[in-house]
């Protein structure tokens, strides 16, 4: 009898206890409500929990999108901001906060969140969203010490470097935009040519004209290789380009400009070039430009046509 | 936008079809051009005709000129007439370039990016140019000037790169310049009244519509899901039941409720409980709900079963297309018919595509639609465009004859991801002959497909709602959204967030229709100076309201005006309000301190609409309507006592004594429903002084 009793005490026992085990945890309770469609009691569930001083980072994430759900976006965001803040040095966890901040409209949080996760994970993606916040707000002092950490990184894309050397030139810091639009040319496409231009005027301006006329080599090799047409390039742009070459050294310049062969298969940027500073058999000139560099030389008449 | 602010209005014309005929320009102020290619001299030459004989021009960014060809003999006599000319080469490398002056008018939105763009060489003609940017460039040894943006007597210029900026990557744009400052000075924009399309009874507009996408989602809401309930229901439950101080006009999709594309009466029972509803306007959102309207402006229902996968195998579709490129290439002539046949994005042309498109059904058959659902006393009102919302102008008159009003597209908007007036849209977009008018915002897909999706994006339609009205009205509040935000709780908060702002706010609240008739009137009003300060206004339809900006030191002259109800000040701007029982009216102004208004009871600002005005030598009648309760001010009251009763036909449905002291000012705010037209009388009963 009393085997029966301790038995059938101990299968109650057995089944309260197995009872209470099946009895479902938190997070089984608001991952049902959620699977259920019941969001305003998965909500309540969460917020106790987080009340409670719950850290559960599935839990922190699930309440964070429910509130978000019901559009309690002030709350939400003290949910992420903790959530961060419990995970100082977490690229993902930083990366959300910023998602949320944009999706907050909160343009300066966005801000600092992506400026945390380039430092922590530096990349063109989150330079390029930086970028944007700076230029968009005429943040310039910002914009031009980014991109300076990105030419430091050698992450820095060719329209940025080209953009960081142009600042750098315009403002004096001649040494800063010889880096910056060197790196520039050394990444850039062929047909890219105003960056090109400014760094070839700052080396002759730098006194480096070897250099400078070395690379006009290059290009234009490059421009031929790459059979560019060089659509949109304005004339002022070659004839400056000419005029520079032959004030730095004429000679070295024609070597440059001339050297290639005018086989009539020339592309039409190279042709002008070469009509710019080659003489030219006199039948083929026209009669206006004969007598010019009949009477002034090369090097006037580029001149001129500049002044004009 | 600025353009219509300041009281323009704007036609386009498009010079690769050739140049407007001499009946089109036969009345124009101004031309104003902004070119990205060449134009030929047949242009110049037209151009400079219209300048000689009179209208402005104004040119904006690239000059239609080749930079190669800026010498041209006909580009700068052109532009002389106007009052410069284009002096030298275009500049492209700008590090030596610096800038010699700036005034007000730069740096609107965005400053002056310290790498210059690239400019034209532009020096003024004439001693009346006024330059507002001046840049100096240096270059083998000489300096050379060039004036970017400059304003005359007969037009301006602003230079490509210092008008608008355009941020590289995500292409945002923003104003260099101050557009209205600028458009003011180069378009010689008068002082006078500008009609207005923001404002009625002293205060902002407020419309509200809802496009019909969505009406049978099923409801993920809580307390909606189980049981199946449809978006629409949602809707009309938690926001449009509660809210009867609030119009909004419910526009269904013919298809949604015809039972030949599902199982629609369920949809039905929800659209005729709406239209049932007093402050609920009926209106329609398309029958098929067209995504991109130009692909059925030359429609072909072949080709729209070729795309939508309904007639062709895919071996077919694929040959079929890779011949129609063959022939294009070949026969470019081709190009543009088979272009605008073929969808933007991908998607199907339109979202009911079972039976083929058939404008009649579209239109007429879609305003039946919604007709047979509504009650018998209230017809259709409103016309509300579907997808890209560019109907094409066959499309319009459509909709024109069948008298109703049409309205959507635009989408502006003004926040953190549009952070720019430049996104800010005109009153209307001008189709050939007809007009689609665009609603006051954008609507809420707009912000909810923003980046990776948002549900509570729309929430942010208060950025736009605060800068378009400060520091200066540009626009209405629209709470435009779409039956979907049923669906979703973030959704359903965000619109639900805007209408309890609207309660608490100070507006006018008016049906759809109704705005967009406003709309209509702004192009249609001819306002024709008498004298100094005295203007007559007809044919402006049910716009009743006109503008003054700068209107600091005047006030309007009661005794002087016809036709003329109030008057509200909001900083410098003066509104109007206009008597809408006049079809001409005469608003006249006077110095503030020589005006004798003193007895000239006149509307300050109110919650309804009014008309009729009759001033008694003690008090004044005045017929209302509206939404919600009757909150107004009135000035201009002798101090005293004065009887307030209010009358909907032979009966007085409210009534009340109230106190005028010295600054002559009424405040009500009268209890009772004005849906039907009401009947104010304001009456003294003991003054304090003499009148």
């Amino acid at each position: 009898m009393l085997r029966h009793v301790v038995f059938t005490l101990l299968l109650i026992t057995t089944a309260i206890a197995a009872g209470v085990a099946m009895v479902p945890g938190e997070r089984e309770r608001w991952t049902m409500l959620v699977r259920d469609n019941r969001n305003e009691e998965a909500l309540d569930v969460l917020k106790a929990s987080s009340r409670a001083g719950q850290r559960d980072a599935d839990a922190v994430l699930q309440l964070y999108k429910l509130l978000m759900s019901f559009a309690e976006i002030a709350r939400a965001t003290q949910v992420i901001e903790q959530f961060v803040a419990d995970r100082p040095g977490d690229v993902e966890a930083i990366t959300l906060l910023a998602k949320h901040n944009r999706d907050a409209q909160n343009v300066y949080g966005e801000e600092r969140a992506l400026k945390r996760i380039f430092e922590l994970s530096p990349s063109q993606g989150t330079a390029q969203r930086l970028l944007s916040i700076y230029r968009l707000d005429g943040a310039f002092d910002r914009e031009e010490s980014l991109l300076r950490s990105l030419l430091a990184k050698q992450i820095i894309a060719a329209n940025d470097a080209e953009r960081l050397g142009l600042l750098l030139f315009a403002r004096g810091d001649l040494d800063g935009a010889r880096q910056a639009l060197t790196y520039f040319d050394e990444i850039a496409n062929p047909e890219r040519i105003i960056g090109r231009l400014a760094l070839f005027d700052l080396l002759v301006h730098l006194g480096d004209t070897q250099t400078a006329l070395a690379k006009v080599a290059v290009w234009i090799q490059n421009w031929r290789k790459a059979s560019i047409h060089l659509p949109g390039w304005p004339e002022v742009s070659l004839t400056r380009l000419v005029r520079m070459m032959m004030a730095v050294d004429a000679v070295a310049a024609r070597r440059i400009l001339c050297a290639t062969p005018q086989d009539g298969s020339s592309l039409a940027a190279i042709q002008r070039l070469q009509d710019l500073a080659c003489p030219a058999p006199a039948n083929d000139v026209p009669a206006g430009e004969a007598v010019a560099v009949a009477t002034t030389g090369q090097a006037g008449n580029l001149s001129g046509e500049l002044q004009r | 936008m600025p353009l219509n602010h300041l009281g323009f209005v704007v036609t386009y014309w498009d010079t690769n079809t050739g140049l407007p005929p001499p009946e089109r320009t036969a009345n124009i102020h101004s031309v104003v051009t902004w070119f990205e290619l060449p134009q030929p001299s047949d242009y110049y030459l037209w151009a400079q005709a219209l300048v000689a004989r009179g209208a402005r021009m104004i040119v904006l960014g690239e000059g239609g000129f080749s930079l190669d060809n800026w010498s041209s003999a006909d580009v700068n006599r052109l532009f002389e007439t106007i009052g410069f000319r284009i002096s030298g080469p275009f500049i492209d490398l700008t590090y030596s370039t610096r800038v010699l002056h700036r005034d007000q008018l730069i740096g609107f939105e965005h400053p002056l990016d310290p790498v210059l763009p690239g400019f034209p060489i532009v020096s003024t003609v004439g001693s009346d140019m006024s330059s507002h940017l001046v840049l100096q460039h240096r270059d083998a040894g000489a300096a050379i000037r060039s004036s970017v943006v400059l304003t005359g007597s007969r037009g301006g210029f602003a230079a490509s790169g210092y008008l608008i900026y355009e941020e590289p990557y995500t292409h945002r744009t923003k104003w260099i310049i101050d557009p209205f400052a600028f458009f003011r000075k180069a378009l010689g924009a008068s002082s006078g009244p500008i009609p207005d399309v923001t404002t009625l009874s002293g205060r902002r507009i407020y419309f509200s519509h809802i496009d019909g996408d969505g009406w049978n989602n099923v409801s993920h809401i809580d307390a909606y899901y189980d049981a199946r309930a449809i978006s629409a229901e949602v809707v009309l439950r938690e926001l449009v039941v509660p809210y009867p101080d609030l119009p909004v006009s419910v526009g269904v999709i013919g298809a949604d409720v015809d039972n030949r594309y599902g199982q629609a009466e369920r949809s039905r029972r929800i659209a005729r409980e709406l239209f049932k509803l007093p402050q609920v306007e009926v209106a329609v959102h398309t029958y098929t709900h067209p995504y991109q309207w130009s692909y059925f402006e030359n429609y072909d229902r072949q080709v729209e079963e070729q795309l939508t996968g309904s007639g062709e195998a895919e071996w077919t579709a694929v040959l079929g297309d890779r011949i129609r490129r063959l022939v294009r290439r070949l026969y470019p002539g081709t190009a543009k018919t088979h272009i605008e046949r073929k969808p933007k994005d991908g998607d199907p042309p339109r979202a009911y595509s079972e039976f083929p498109f058939d404008l009649e059904q579209e239109t007429r058959g879609a305003v039946a639609a919604a007709q047979e659902l509504a009650p018998l006393d209230k017809p259709t009102a409103l016309y509300l465009w579907s997808g890209d919302a560019e109907p094409f102008e066959v499309a319009i008159a459509a909709v024109r004859r069948l008298g109703v009003r049409n309205m959507n597209g635009g989408d502006t908007r003004i926040d953190a991801d549009y952070p720019s007036l430049t996104y800010v849209s005109p009153v209307a977009r001008l189709v050939g002959a007809e007009r689609q008018i665009y609603a006051g915002n954008a609507n809420d897909f707009l912000y909810i497909t923003d980046g990776q999706g948002r549900d509570h994006g729309y929430l942010y339609l208060q950025a736009t709602i605060a800068a378009t009205e400060e520091p200066q009205r540009l626009k209405p509040v629209n709470v435009y959204y779409h039956m979907y935000a049923g669906e979703r709780a973030a959704q359903l908060a965000a619109v639900r967030h805007h209408l309890d702002e609207a309660r608490k706010s100070f507006f006018t609240p008016i049906a759809t229709s109704q705005y967009a008739a406003i709309a209509e009137g702004f192009f249609t009003t001819e306002i024709t100076a008498l004298g100094g300060s005295t203007w007559r206004i007809r044919n402006r339809g049910a716009l009743q309201t006109v503008r003054f900006d700068d209107a600091n030191g005047v006030t309007l002259d009661l005794v002087h005006s016809i036709g003329v109800i109030g008057q509200q000040r909001k900083g410098a701007t003066l509104y109007v309000a206009l008597d809408g029982a006049y079809d001409d009216v005469v608003v006249a102004l006077a110095h503030a301190d020589t005006v004798a208004n003193a007895t000239h009871p006149y509307l300050i600002d109110g919650r309804w609409q009014f008309h009729s005005l009759d001033r008694h030598d003690c008090g004044f009648t005045v017929a209302a309507q509206g939404f919600g309760s009757g909150q107004m001010r009135w000035g201009g009251l002798a101090a005293g006592i004065y009887q307030i009763s209010v009358r909907a036909g032979d009966t007085t449905v409210w009534e009340a004594t109230e106190e005028v002291n010295d600054n002559g000012r009424l405040a009500l705010t009268i209890d009772t429903s004005a849906l039907q037209p009401v009947i104010i009388d304001v009456a003294c009963t003991v003054l304090d002084g003499p009148r």
